[in-house]
């Protein structure tokens, strides 16, 4: 969704009335209410949200909240979504790290810290998109982003969205979207909070962060540096159980500072700015029985945002101009330097408009200047324009039933997509006390624009690829029950994705080079389950949670110049994963335990050669006492607790068992 | 393999913490799901146990598969039975080769394994494969060409892309398997040969050959070529041939030459790059060498002056060998993301089958 996640609850005076910035707050509040019981979330910090209209019971129960756009999932009936919050995000770690600890998702990680992709129901790593403010953050050289790079720093929340969804997101979002959230929360006033962590294999990280609230102006300011050594222990195969050598080249920091800014300007409108950059230097981890190569690579992203939202009677409308750049630097003993420098102006402007209490719509357009210098495309640098439209209705006509729709056109260099519709629907299934079902649908086109790479690589390039296009379906069901001491969700889905034009490199005629060719159809077809319960009594709290899914991926068909074969198990791409956990809240002390399980993944197409199943479990005790003005926390955590060996990527290895120490002071 | 602790950690908790809170009956349902989930996320599936080829005198073609940034290998292919071993190392010894496995030469008893990403050269028993040592402190290493029982000579590069640097001959004494000497030739090294008691060496990014005198381990001179040179061969008549074809030029050349007279090219036959990995193999007899380019593979009599009008197949192979016994090419397809082929042609370019080896499978030798 294209729409105003900083600005959610940007601004918050204190004697405002309760304010929805439909300005039809009596109707849509009771819409909110109605489907806040029926997602029945909690404020707790464990929450996983099973449906997206769930968001909007946070519009409703923060009655202070001034609320200037509808959240993610507004708009997304049926869609699938997983929030990771507070306790996924573990204050000086990575997305990458949230994303594999609390998610049954596939992180594909050529090391610690190192590069880090997701796949979601089966697709590849280009086909997540990272939205920042309604913008995309994948790299358009590339056409992924490195999940390892984005500090958890930078952003409060992050919402994962599985399913195609290119209507609300655009290019890349194939096989799902992760939402990040920067909305400007905290008390009036100033605050501070600063962390500190240490941990094994030499890690070192320290988060500072402020906010400043008035009536006026809201702001947070949020440093982060990191540095690992990782020179972690183990045992190589092949030979006897005692040997342990310590990975070599893998040592790493990063630091980013982002800072965010809400001004209200008048009664119906704010203006928001914010930055986030970025930086990181890593030693790149030469792979098992690799020679050291001494690769080193150098990121950098600078991300500015400028955005002015108007509210009117019936009406919300936003402007939003951004720019971001990626620079990277590679070298090693093998190539002595290998640079990359991309930078895009976007611009998006939307509206939404409240037609009744039932009807929202929202339509919107977006432009975007992309400007590349990048070695291996030659000395001049490349510029490429696209542009989209968007549109988006939800319907309620009957309590029980809520329905949306999306629609995207979009407009590439020389090429027009086919129109990406969205449909989703929810329709309360059962409602007896305390306990809800609905069963949700979603039915969705995505698309992934050809990135630059693929375009204008030399030599290979092929300035004719067509964009890679989905077609998925899901169905689920959705439980939820709610008393004074229970809280419990559940949900299953069933989905089937099938993506064609799908890009793969092939070595061409005549020269023998390399170039991407839209050569096959990928069909993704499986199941999620997720549930989780909360107990909360006096004695304290205790929660569990459970994901489970199940993804069969597949090539269905071919050109003869594709040479992996079909029917098979795409490579790393997990048919069982899940996540299980536990966590108890007594009085000050909270402790956690979280276990993955992945089964096995072919490491290449043919299916012959795999990477074993493994298990990781990781524990968290956490401890907060006051000490005068402050709040003090000191966390222990400890990961892969049973020491088990394992790779996500062949031949990358992951560390044993690790653990970490944390001290959080707070101050008011 | 699956962390049986991984259960005994996990389940007491579940039994612990849940019934206290949940109810006793409600702690079967985790545990129930937890059983189900380990089962199964923890079952791998089972390797079948073809036959394993034994390698027997005649009988047996060694594919070298270069592999990935996460390792190659080494496949046996029994041409009797058609039994396929696609990893004798990682079977034998419990772990990959290391990434690029750019070349192997059968020495006596002892198979030499070129490991391009690790740096380094596997020396294994040929016949059941343990390894024996390695020898590493190698740079960039690439081909490997037995001189005597005691000696070989293996190319090394030097330098990072792009800016390499001139390379090295290294020394290996096969007795201690170590480097003695090192000896400077031309940028980006290749494939080397021995030829009337001089060895004369490739270089991808210069236009000269070294010769190397193998008695003295002493460079003795070079010889022009069109071009940057990767590929070379001798054939029937004492003449050596080389590829020549270098990244950022147009033409590619074919030459042939008398080692006796240099200067004198017997043979210069051109085309557009399209060299693709070239693998420029002689038949047993060197009467007849085979060519890949990205246009079709090419036969051509070792009298040949310039390419047959069409390819004698219309394709272009990663790897190429022909075998001594009876001419038939073993052909390599360059698939990374999958594994790949090797199929076999007739010496008249009739396909007779194929069997799937590893990644990238850029050479053959036949034992």
């Amino acid at each position: 969704m294209r729409l105003l996640l900083g600005l959610r609850r940007a601004f918050r005076p204190r004697n405002a009335r309760p304010a929805y910035s439909f300005s039809c707050p009596k109707p849509l509040l009771v819409t909110g209410l109605l489907l806040s019981k029926l997602v029945g979330l909690t404020a707790h910090g464990q929450q996983r949200a099973l449906g997206a209209p769930g968001d909007s019971a946070r519009l409703v129960v923060l009655p202070a909240a001034r609320v200037t756009a509808p959240p993610p999932g507004w708009f997304a009936a049926g869609a699938s979504f997983t929030a990771l919050d507070s306790a996924a995000l573990r204050p000086t770690g990575s997305l990458a790290d949230a994303l594999a600890l609390s998610t049954p998702l596939y992180v594909k990680q050529t090391g610690p810290g190192q590069l880090a992709s997701l796949s979601i129901r089966g697709t590849a790593a280009r086909h997540v998109a990272v939205l920042w403010h309604g913008f995309t953050l994948n790299y358009p050289t590339l056409g992924e982003p490195d999940f390892a790079l984005l500090p958890t720093a930078g952003f409060q929340s992050a919402t994962l969205r599985r399913g195609p969804a290119g209507a609300p997101y655009g290019t890349g979002a194939m096989g799902g979207a992760v939402v990040l959230d920067n909305a400007l929360t905290g008390p009036p006033g100033v605050s501070a909070v600063a962390d500190l962590t240490t941990g094994s294999f030499g890690l070192r990280a320290e988060r500072l962060e402020g906010t400043y609230r008035t009536n006026r102006v809201s702001s947070r300011t949020v440093l982060f540096e990191r540095r690992a050594t990782n020179d972690f222990p183990y045992n190589p195969p092949g030979y006897a159980a005692g040997t342990v050598r310590r990975q070599v080249n893998a040592a790493q920091q990063q630091q980013s500072i982002t800072q965010d800014v809400a001004v209200r300007l008048g009664p119906r409108t704010e203006l928001t700015a914010a930055a986030w950059l970025t930086w990181a230097d890593r030693r790149i981890q030469p792979t098992l029985e690799a020679a050291n190569d001494h690769a080193r690579q150098q990121d950098a992203s600078q991300r500015l945002l400028l955005a002015g939202v108007r509210s009117g009677a019936h009406t919300t409308a936003t402007v939003r101009v951004a720019w971001l750049a990626d620079q990277l630097a590679y070298a090693s003993d093998a190539v002595s330097r290998s640079a990359s420098r991309s930078r895009s102006w976007q611009v998006q402007a939307e509206e939404v408009v409240v037609i009744s209490p039932t009807l929202t719509l929202e339509a919107g357009a977006e432009a975007q200047r992309f400007a590349a210098d990048v070695t291996d495309y030659g000395p001049a640098p490349v510029t490429e324009y696209r542009a989209a439209a968007y549109a988006a209705a939800r319907y309620t006509p009957t309590a029980r039933l809520l329905l949306t729709a999306n629609l995207r056109l979009a407009r590439l260099p020389g090429r027009r997509p086919p129109p990406l519709p969205t449909l989703g629907a929810e329709w309360v299934l059962l409602k007896a006390g305390s306990h809800q079902l609905r069963l949700t649908g979603q039915a969705a086109r995505a698309y992934r624009a050809p990135t630059l790479n693929e375009r204008y690589w030399r030599p290979g390039g092929n300035p004719n690829l067509l964009p890679e296009n989905g077609l998925g379906y899901e169905a689920g069901l959705r439980y939820a029950h709610q008393t004074p001491h229970w809280q419990a969700t559940a949900s299953l889905t069933a989905y089937r994705l099938l993506v064609t034009d799908w890009v793969q490199w092939v070595p061409t005629r005549p020269t023998g080079a390399w170039s991407p060719r839209n050569l096959r159809q990928v069909r993704s077809r499986g199941l999620e389950a997720e549930a989780q319960a909360t107990h909360s009594g006096p004695a304290g709290t205790v929660s569990a949670h459970l994901g489970y899914a199940l993804t069969q991926a597949e090539k269905t068909r071919g050109y003869a110049t594709d040479p992996d074969p079909a029917g098979h198990q795409l490579a790393y791409v997990p048919r069982h994963s899940a996540t299980l956990g536990l966590a108890g809240a007594r009085r000050r002390w909270r402790l956690a335990l979280d276990g993955s399980l992945t089964s096995f993944r072919y490491v290449s197409a043919s299916a012959t050669d795999f990477l074993p199943g493994y298990g990781l479990l990781h524990t968290s005790l956490t401890h907060t006492r006051p000490a005068g003005p402050l709040s003090l926390t000191f966390s222990l955590r400890g990961f892969n607790l049973t020491n088990t060996a394992y790779q996500t990527l062949e031949g990358r290895l992951m560390p044993g068992r690790a653990a970490e120490v944390g001290l959080r002071v707070a101050w008011r | 393999m699956f962390p049986a602790d991984w259960i005994e950690a996990f389940i007491p908790l579940v039994f612990v913490l849940t019934p206290s809170v949940f109810g006793q009956t409600a702690a079967l349902l985790p545990t129930v799901f937890l059983l189900t989930l380990l089962t199964l996320t923890g079952c791998d599936p089972k390797k079948k146990d073809d036959p394993t080829p034994v390698a027997t005198l005649t009988n047996s073609v060694y594919v070298i598969n270069e592999g990935t940034a996460s390792g190659g290998a080494i496949s046996l292919f029994d041409k009797t039975t058609r039994a396929v071993k696609v990893d004798l190392f990682k079977d034998r010894n419990g772990r990959k080769l290391g990434p690029f496995v750019q070349s192997a030469a059968i020495i006596g008893e002892r198979m030499y394994v070129v490991v391009n990403g690790a740096n380094r050269i596997e020396v294994v028993n040929r016949a059941t494969f343990d390894t024996l040592t390695v020898i590493r402190g190698l740079d960039q290493p690439r081909y490997i060409l037995p001189i005597s029982a005691d000696k070989a000579y293996v190319t090394e590069w030097q330098g990072a892309y792009p800016d390499y640097e001139p390379g090295r001959v290294a020394v290996l004494d096969l007795r201690t398997n170590t480097i003695t000497r090192r000896l400077p030739v031309g940028i980006g090294p290749e494939q080397l040969v021995l030829a009337d008691g001089r060895v004369y060496v490739t270089a991808s990014y210069g236009t000269a050959l070294t010769v190397i005198d193998p008695a003295t381990d002493a460079v003795v001179g070079t010889v022009p070529v069109p071009a940057g040179s990767r590929n070379i061969v001798r054939d029937n008549t004492g003449s050596l041939w080389v590829l020549c074809s270098q990244y950022d030029t147009p033409t590619d050349h074919l030459v042939r030459f008398r080692p006796t007279a240099p200067t004198v090219l017997q043979a210069d036959i051109t085309f557009p790059n399209a060299y693709t990995n070239g693998n420029l193999r002689p038949n047993a007899a060197a009467d007849r060498l085979y060519v890949s380019l990205s246009t079709g593979t090419y036969a051509l009599p070792s009298t040949a002056t310039a390419l047959p009008p069409t390819p004698l197949i219309a394709r272009n192979f990663y790897g190429l060998g022909v075998d001594p016994q009876d001419g038939t090419l073993y052909a390599g397809t360059a698939s990374f993301s999958a594994d790949s082929w090797a199929v076999r042609y007739t010496p008249a370019g009739i396909a007779i089958d194929s069997f799937q080896v590893s990644r990238g499978p850029n050479g053959f030798l036949f034992y």
